[in-house]
């Protein structure tokens, strides 16, 4: 199946492991991967006074220049999205202009220089991919080597989630990641904080709020006996990982690393190719020291 | 030959100040039936009446018009006059002059045009109209109360003790509802079943109550003063008159089973068993669907030890039909799930308990004994969070204030205070709403004796982090959050009726909560819409056992005003069927709010005792087979020339 | 001496702004707390989201200069667990942007430290609340 894939920046930038492993993964699983034409930054937050609609120009044109994509690349209407944020503001944005009719005038004359958006696009996150389009039984088949009962803990985040009109799961117990998990022989671990926000754009302002935060998260997690955290979204891994760094001495039990999901995906997977070198090596010394 | 007397009334200078009641008579007089018009100044008086009742006997009225106030006000007055001076009251009409004339005009001409109208609009309606009579049916003097809680206990009780039959019909093993499930009631704390068991006795050893349990009503026909009804009667396979609770079955009984429903899932029983000791009526049931004998020679080991003989595998589902005069409904409440909250774990938490589960964990013939023990490790818990409004007032899951929690979350925590006084006890409130009798004087005994902390504001989360549940508060006098860690949370969880398959069965109506509509929220309380159905307790509305009692007598005297009378009679103005004109197309059956109208093979046939005379059927007959007695479109068409002053003059018949 | 806080004339109602804004109307809510109960930031906060709602309610003007407004994370779990479905982030958001329209930046995104390890989405997310 051709499915259009959108990046956004970060994904590109300090996120570009989640890039190779997510494609490979997908690759693996059949899909034919086409990257929007031109896009563009999809804005990360979605304007919520309904009166700031310059805010929705830019999720919408990408929008736009991925309908264009599809068009010409003759792919189906499935947008992939890897980064949490970009999820959350395309959708949201979607649905803005489908149920406000003012607001999607305003936004047709303030993009009179693309074409017109239609509105037939269906955004979809790795995750829901996974879940919805492969299934997760095609998935453990997929599996080459098993986690070993790695005791994976996810952090979900908050953009994924939440509000309910675009989250992917259920707000208060979700379990799409567990259950993938669960296919590659890992063992999650049930902590607090893994619907949590951890903090998000504060970093660039007072990152000792994110720090503080982030080491909260991550030592319940140790609590609870997580020996990895995985997550899908680049800010979230920032945040957990520096928040570690930053508050390494008051910090209590040991520092766990962060990956994203697509990583512990492409390895199960044998995907070897797909993961930077360091990421190979650290899985294969967790997954034997387990025994 | 109609000879119609018109009376016009000043009513003071309500009407007079406004309109010119004396050309209001003269131009009545132009009308070619009307033998006689007056004005005087106030109808309604004794002299007024007295005026009316001379008239009629002198002129030989047949008709009387009263131009006056509106019909809701002396309708009645008036045709009680006419009636003691030998005329039909079918053939008094009011002519409202004030309600919709004289207090809503300022122009003297038009007031005075309008009320001319109105008058020769009303003589147009009163001589179509027919002497009608009271329309009479016999009443079954025997009272059916659904659901045998505290409200079908108390109304039971009040009917059978003024004299009538009384069928009490429960769908759970033994009578006693939820106040079997209490250990103590506010805000006196006595002990629930100390108070309940009396009156179960009393109901159980009543000559005219009759009890079905393991039963629920599957249908229901007919109208006041005589409904028809079918009972599903579940098998109990004991004989209740044998048994004599000797437990031996209990002791042989192979299948372990979680007790669900009287000890909610915190402790198990057998496949036959009791639900609790006093239980009326005082015999052993077998769970049918965990038992592998019933029906069987699988397994009797039951019988083989029962010296009374009492078991019988192979007993069956019986259907009673019975007819009763009146209905009363007090099916009462559940609580809603804690499965629905996610915040709050989605009812994973072993020791995240709901409100009812709490109550059988202190009383003292519950599953520990009466100490309290958290279901997960049956420790003592040292530290308990007590959460209020948990799904009530939440648009989220219910809307509505379910009205007792706020008290009995202080008893609560008051009685666990008492129970471990080394404690600590902390409820998370919004408000606290104690508005009953004695109610604000028992919070303020619980906050200042008991010690009892009382932190305002909601929780957000609870997680579990090794034996200790954590809870995410906020206390927003001082505006700070709070993480606080405890041993066992219990939670306030709103309360919902089970009203759903028995209003479809009396086809009453539920509001958008699911509560039984009443009548009227002030001014009638306890009736349903339909005639002859009562409703009492939570069925209704949530509501303290107090509430529940007080309104089960109300209902209760509204049944006994039915089943006192050997007949009852309402006013004839219903739907009547010309039986050539019906096509048996059966809309009218579908339309009528009040299953008034039934098909029979000759046609659609009204039962003129449920008829209200609202005119949907009328209106929505395609054959124009129905009409309203009275309210002939004959009549209508002439009252509508009138109004628009084309005023034919219509035959001398 | 207590507050008067509808002295002075002319003054817009903040209220009525937030309703214009957001559409959300800020009288709904009764203050239970449960948003501020499950705020990751709430400890960092000077006034918690209730609170600031509270005052948008009585029309004081100091929920415009509560700094909470602009360490609310908008992760919306104040909105999803809202009894009275009150969107809180909305509101917080609403009462940034009337700041930012007044053009009071709170951030300066050349003195950001870290500039080059951040990740963009954070840069981008940033400048569009703060700026």
């Amino acid at each position: 199946m051709r499915i259009l894939y959108y990046p956004g920046c970060t994904v590109k930038a300090t996120a570009i492991r989640d890039e190779k492993a997510s494609l490979a993964v997908l690759e693996a699983l059949g899909f034919k991967i086409v990257e929007v034409e031109d896009w563009v930054c999809c804005g990360a937050v979605y304007n919520l006074p309904r009166d700031t609609v310059i805010q929705a120009v830019a999720p919408i044109r990408t929008l736009i220049r991925a309908e264009s994509t599809m068009r010409k690349h003759k792919t189906s209407e499935i947008l992939l999205t890897l980064c949490s944020m970009c999820n959350h503001v395309l959708k949201m944005a979607d649905n803005m202009y489908r149920s406000d009719p003012d607001v999607a005038y305003k936004l047709d004359v303030y993009l009179s220089d693309e074409p017109n958006y239609e509105g037939k696009l269906k955004i979809m996150h790795f995750l829901e991919i996974l879940r919805d389009l492969v299934g997760y039984d095609k998935i453990k088949e997929k599996v080459r080597r098993s986690l070993g009962g790695l005791k994976v803990a996810s952090f979900y985040g908050c953009l994924l989630l939440r509000p309910r009109e675009v989250a992917i799961d259920d707000s208060e117990d979700p379990i799409v990641i567990e259950e993938i998990m669960i296919q590659l022989g890992a063992d999650p671990v049930d902590y607090p904080y893994r619907n949590e926000c951890c903090g998000s754009y504060n970093v660039v302002r007072t990152p000792e709020y994110v720090w503080d935060r982030t080491k909260d998260i991550v030592e319940s997690a140790n609590d609870y006996g997580a020996e990895i955290i995985v997550t899908t979204c680049p800010l979230c891994a920032y945040n957990l990982e520096e928040g570690q760094k930053r508050r390494k001495k008051e910090l209590k039990g040991r520092e766990i690393p962060i990956l994203y999901v697509s990583e512990l995906v492409a390895y199960a997977f044998g995907l070897d190719d797909a993961l930077e070198p360091e990421v190979k090596v650290l899985i294969d010394r967790m997954v034997r020291d387990r025994g | 030959m109609e000879r119609v007397g018109v009376f016009v009334c000043h009513c003071g200078r309500n009407i007079a100040g406004v309109v010119d009641v004396k050309k209001v008579v003269e131009e009545a007089k132009k009308h070619p039936f009307v033998f006689h018009a007056e004005d005087y100044k106030y109808m309604c008086s004794a002299v007024g009446q007295n005026l009316i009742q001379e008239a009629i006997k002198k002129y030989g009225l047949t008709s009387i018009v009263v131009a006056a106030c509106s019909p809701r006000m002396h309708l009645e007055t008036f045709r009680t006059a006419a009636m003691s001076a030998g005329l039909n009251p079918y053939k008094v009409e009011m002519a409202n002059i004030r309600e919709q004339n004289s207090w809503v005009h300022e122009d003297p001409h038009v007031a005075t045009e309008k009320a001319i109208r109105l008058v020769w609009s009303t003589i147009n309606k009163v001589i179509g109209n027919q002497p009608l009579k009271k329309v009479r049916s016999n009443v079954v003097k025997r009272c059916l109360v659904i659901g045998g809680g505290i409200a079908g206990i108390q109304a039971a009780l009040d009917v059978a003790n003024s004299g009538f039959e009384v069928i009490l019909v429960e769908k759970s093993p033994t009578i006693g509802g939820r106040m079997a499930q209490l250990s103590e009631t506010f805000p006196t704390l006595d002990c629930a079943q100390c108070i309940l068991t009396p009156k179960m006795a009393e109901v159980a050893r009543h000559p005219n109550i009759k009890i079905y349990t393991l039963s629920e009503v599957i249908e229901v026909n007919g109208s006041v003063g005589k409904f028809k009804v079918k009972i599903r009667k579940k098998p109990r396979y004991v004989d209740i008159e044998a048994c004599n609770m000797c437990s031996e079955c209990e002791k042989v009984c192979p299948q372990v089973v979680l007790d669900k429903d009287f000890n909610r899932s915190l402790t198990i029983r057998k496949a036959i068993y009791i639900p609790f000791p006093q239980a009326v009526p005082p015999a052993y049931v077998i769970d049918a669907e965990n038992c592998y004998g019933v029906g069987t020679t699988r397994c009797s080991e039951c019988v083989k030890v029962c010296e009374q003989n009492a078991i019988n595998l192979f007993d069956t589902e019986e259907i009673i039909e019975v007819e009763v005069g009146a209905i009363i409904v007090a099916t009462g409440y559940d609580l809603y799930p804690k499965e629905k909250i996610g915040e709050y774990g989605y009812g994973r938490y072993e020791d995240v308990i709901d409100s009812l589960q709490f109550e059988r964990l202190i009383a003292s013939t519950g599953p520990t004994g009466g100490e309290l023990r958290r279901p997960s490790d049956g420790k003592v818990p040292k530290r308990v969070a007590f959460i209020q409004c948990v799904g009530s007032r939440d648009l989220q899951h219910l809307p509505y204030c379910s009205r007792i929690c706020c008290m009995y979350t202080a008893k609560h925590a008051f009685l666990y205070k008492h129970l471990v006084p080394d404690g600590e006890a902390y409820v998370f409130y919004i408000d606290i709403r104690a508005g009953g009798k004695r109610y604000e004087e028992f919070i303020m005994r619980v906050q200042t004796e008991s010690k009892v902390r009382y932190i305002r504001g909601r929780v957000s989360k609870i997680v579990q982090k090794g034996d200790k549940l954590i809870v995410h508060a906020v206390d927003t006098i001082t505006g700070k959050p709070i993480t606080l860690p405890v041993d066992m949370v219990v939670l306030a969880m709103g309360i919902v009726p089970n009203t759903k398959e028995i209003a479809e069965i009396l086809r009453i109506p539920i509001d958008e909560n699911g509560f039984l509509q009443e009548l009227h929220p002030k001014l009638a309380p306890v009736e349903s819409p339909i005639k002859g159905i009562f409703l009492a307790g939570v069925a209704q509305g949530p509501k303290d056992i107090q509430d529940s009692v007080a309104q089960a007598s109300a209902a209760a005297s509204k049944a006994i005003e039915i089943l006192s009378k050997d007949y009852i009679e309402k006013e004839p103005l219903v739907a009547r069927v010309n039986k050539e004109l019906c096509s048996k197309c059966g809309v009218c059956t579908q339309l009528c709010p009040y299953n008034a109208v039934e098909m029979t093979p000759e046609g659609a046939k009204v039962i003129e005792v449920a008829c209200e005379g609202c005119g949907t059927c009328v209106a929505a007959c395609p054959s124009g087979a129905l009409s309203l007695a009275n309210y002939e479109p004959k009549q209508i068409f002439l009252m509508v020339d009138a109004l628009l002053m084309k005023i034919p003059i219509p035959e001398k018949s | 001496m207590a507050k008067n806080l509808w002295r002075e004339k002319g003054m817009v109602n903040l209220a009525e702004k937030i309703y214009e804004m957001t559409g959300e109307n800020v009288y709904l809510c009764y203050l239970c707390g449960k948003c501020g109960a499950g705020c990751p930031m709430a400890d960092k906060m000077d006034y918690l989201p209730y609170q600031v709602i509270h005052m948008i309610q009585i029309n004081d003007m100091e929920s415009l200069n509560a700094k909470s407004i602009w360490i609310c994370a908008t992760c919306f779990t104040c909105s999803v667990r809202c009894p009275r479905n009150l969107d809180v982030a909305r509101i917080m958001d609403g009462l940034r942007t009337i700041k930012v329209r007044a053009q009071e930046q709170t951030i300066d995104l050349r003195e950001v430290e870290d500039l080059d390890k951040l990740p963009p989405i954070a840069l981008v997310a940033a400048g569009r609340k703060y700026t």
